[in-house]
């Protein structure tokens, strides 16, 4: 399978913060690839790295098989990135941001852009500093669309976005996804990357906890098993994670042996039992939680 | 191209207006010198008791009621701190701003070249320079045609050639603190320019601290200099464009490799 990004060992360090350390990511062509990461994780810089914005200190990163320190042109020319907070220059209209960064990409985008303006509702005559948060979000996306690039990469693109548009963005990013292009997200909005995505990876203090399918993540993290009829864990009860105990009920995550889990149950007295696939947002603490049992 | 044109489209009527504001200046000051000249034997009586603020402005070493004299004693001072204020605030914020107000986010995501970028942005600086030195010099034109007055050639040419070098040299020296910069603040440049003014004041003030007079670009700007050499300082000109060019060469060099901060 051709591979987009693949990044090996990269090391980033600052001077007074973290940065990455030894991420080895590989996002194949046609994923729509999550990166997870609370703030400060490294989600940015993995992104600013790979965009040639700043420079790794170790390790290597290959997008479209190029090394990003030596072929940063012939890479940024098929990508379009979406950053997660958007700076334009003073005095623009929508028109002219639209313009400059196709003279910059010296394509002809105009059809494009005018299309991409009509389906986000973008009014391309209103001048930048008069729009607001979500609209300057909207040239953000028209800007990294028009040119048709092979790869996408959003860091926190949703953000601001009211449910309606963010319904037409990922419109727009299917689209672009039928059509052969990469996708790669950055987000804490689980549910988001639990819905589109195929692969994800999961970033914690500048590391990489896990790379696999989204499938597979949510199959292997953990089950949710909850008991009703219960107000209690005997204290020997093994693999349960976090227990939290509710309305004559109780509920936890559980890794370990089902037959164990099965045999351990059998020892307590409860009315009801649902044993369930956690979604994103657990797999999430599950991976992150301070005691959590991949800590 | 693009961003060369981006610069110049934003930074257009910036220019027209400092360049029409100083001209003003320039005009109205010019439409005074026939009645100062009429007053002629009495300034020049107070002139010789002016004693250091005389030696300051360097009144001394030349009649200044000369109409050259006159015009590069009043436009080398107001036009000359304004010019070299306006070359300082155009390039100190030029490359700096694009990581100070994070448009570095919007422009360097797209192929174009980091050095490419800088020699778009300095040639945008270039000509805004060169198009307030040109208004102003067309404008000093009109205002002595206004008052029947006509230019002494070529010095009027060897003037206006050091004013332009004296914006330039500015100009180059702020371009490279500016790639070196992470927040888009003008006040080094404003510092840089006011220091260079009154360190030529100080210099004319005592001679012995002339050692420094490499160090401002207005110490080759001065009207009575210029007359006395018989043309540009060329000496002066280049010795100080050493600095200005090395810091430029090392801004450039760090720009084009250091981690863009947004």
């Amino acid at each position: 399978m051709e591979t987009v990004i693949k990044t090996s060992k990269l090391t980033k360090r600052y001077r007074r913060a973290r940065g990455i350390t030894n991420l080895s990511i590989t996002v194949n062509k046609g994923d729509i690839y999550g990166f997870i990461g609370s703030n400060g994780a490294g989600k940015s810089t993995t992104i600013r790295v790979l965009l040639g914005l700043i420079r790794s200190n170790a390790g290597k990163a290959e997008v479209f098989g190029f090394d990003v320190k030596r072929r940063k042109r012939k890479i940024l020319s098929d990508i379009g990135y979406i950053p997660s907070e958007v700076s334009y220059y003073p005095g623009m209209r929508v028109s002219d941001a639209l313009r400059m960064s196709a003279r910059l990409r010296r394509r002809d985008c105009a059809l494009e852009a005018r299309r991409l303006c009509g389906a986000l509702s973008l009014d391309m005559n209103r001048k930048i500093q008069e729009l607001s948060f979500g609209n300057k979000k909207k040239l953000a996306i028209a800007l990294a669309l028009q040119h048709r690039p092979q790869l996408l990469i959003l860091d926190e693109a949703t953000s601001g976005l009211d449910p309606l548009m963010q319904k037409t963005f990922w419109d727009l990013l299917n689209e672009r996804h039928a059509q052969g292009a990469t996708i790669f997200l950055s987000s804490h909005i689980l549910s988001e990357i639990q819905q589109h995505c195929t692969r994800a990876a999961i970033i914690r203090e500048g590391e990489l906890v896990v790379e696999d399918s989204v499938e597979t993540l949510s199959r292997n993290a953990a089950k949710r098993v909850t008991l009703r009829g219960c107000d209690d864990l005997p204290k020997d009860f093994s693999g349960a994670i976090n227990p939290t105990r509710g309305d004559h009920s109780v509920s936890f995550l559980f890794r370990g042996d089902y037959k164990q889990l099965l045999w351990d149950l059998q020892q307590l007295a409860f009315s009801d039992l649902t044993i369930t696939e956690p979604d994103m947002e657990e797999i999430f603490l599950h991976f992150y939680g301070k005691g959590g049992e991949q800590e | 191209m693009t961003i060369f044109r981006n610069e110049i489209r934003f930074h257009w009527k910036a220019t027209l207006i400092w360049a029409i504001s100083l001209s003003f200046f320039g005009v109205l000051a010019m439409l005074l010198y026939p009645q100062v000249s009429n007053y002629s034997t009495v300034f020049n009586a107070m002139v010789e008791h002016l004693g250091v603020f005389g030696q300051m402005f360097n009144l001394s070493s030349m009649d200044m009621f000369e109409f050259m004299n006159y015009y590069g004693l009043e436009n080398g001072n107001f036009a000359g701190l304004g010019g070299g204020v306006f070359a300082a605030i155009t390039a100190i914020n030029i490359v700096a701003r694009e990581e100070g107000r994070h448009t570095a986010e919007f422009l360097y995501p797209h192929p174009v070249n980091r050095l490419s970028v800088l020699v778009q942005k300095f040639f945008a600086m270039l000509l805004q320079v060169i198009v307030l030195n040109g208004i102003f010099m067309l404008a000093a034109m009109f205002g002595a045609g206004l008052i029947g007055q006509t230019f002494p050639q070529p010095q009027f040419n060897d003037f206006h050639l050091s004013m332009l070098l004296m914006n330039l040299q500015v100009a180059v020296l702020c371009f490279g603190i500016s790639c070196m910069k992470k927040r888009d603040s003008i006040v080094p440049g404003l510092g840089l320019v006011l220091a260079f003014y009154f360190l030529n004041l100080f210099i004319n003030i005592n001679r012995e601290v002339a050692t420094f007079k490499h160090l401002t670009p207005y110490y080759y700007t001065d009207i009575g200099r210029i007359g006395a050499n018989g043309g540009p300082l060329w000496e002066a000109i280049g010795l100080g464009y050493i600095v200005p060019a090395l810091v430029m060469i090392a801004g450039v060099i760090h720009y084009t490799r250091k981690d863009l901060a947004i």
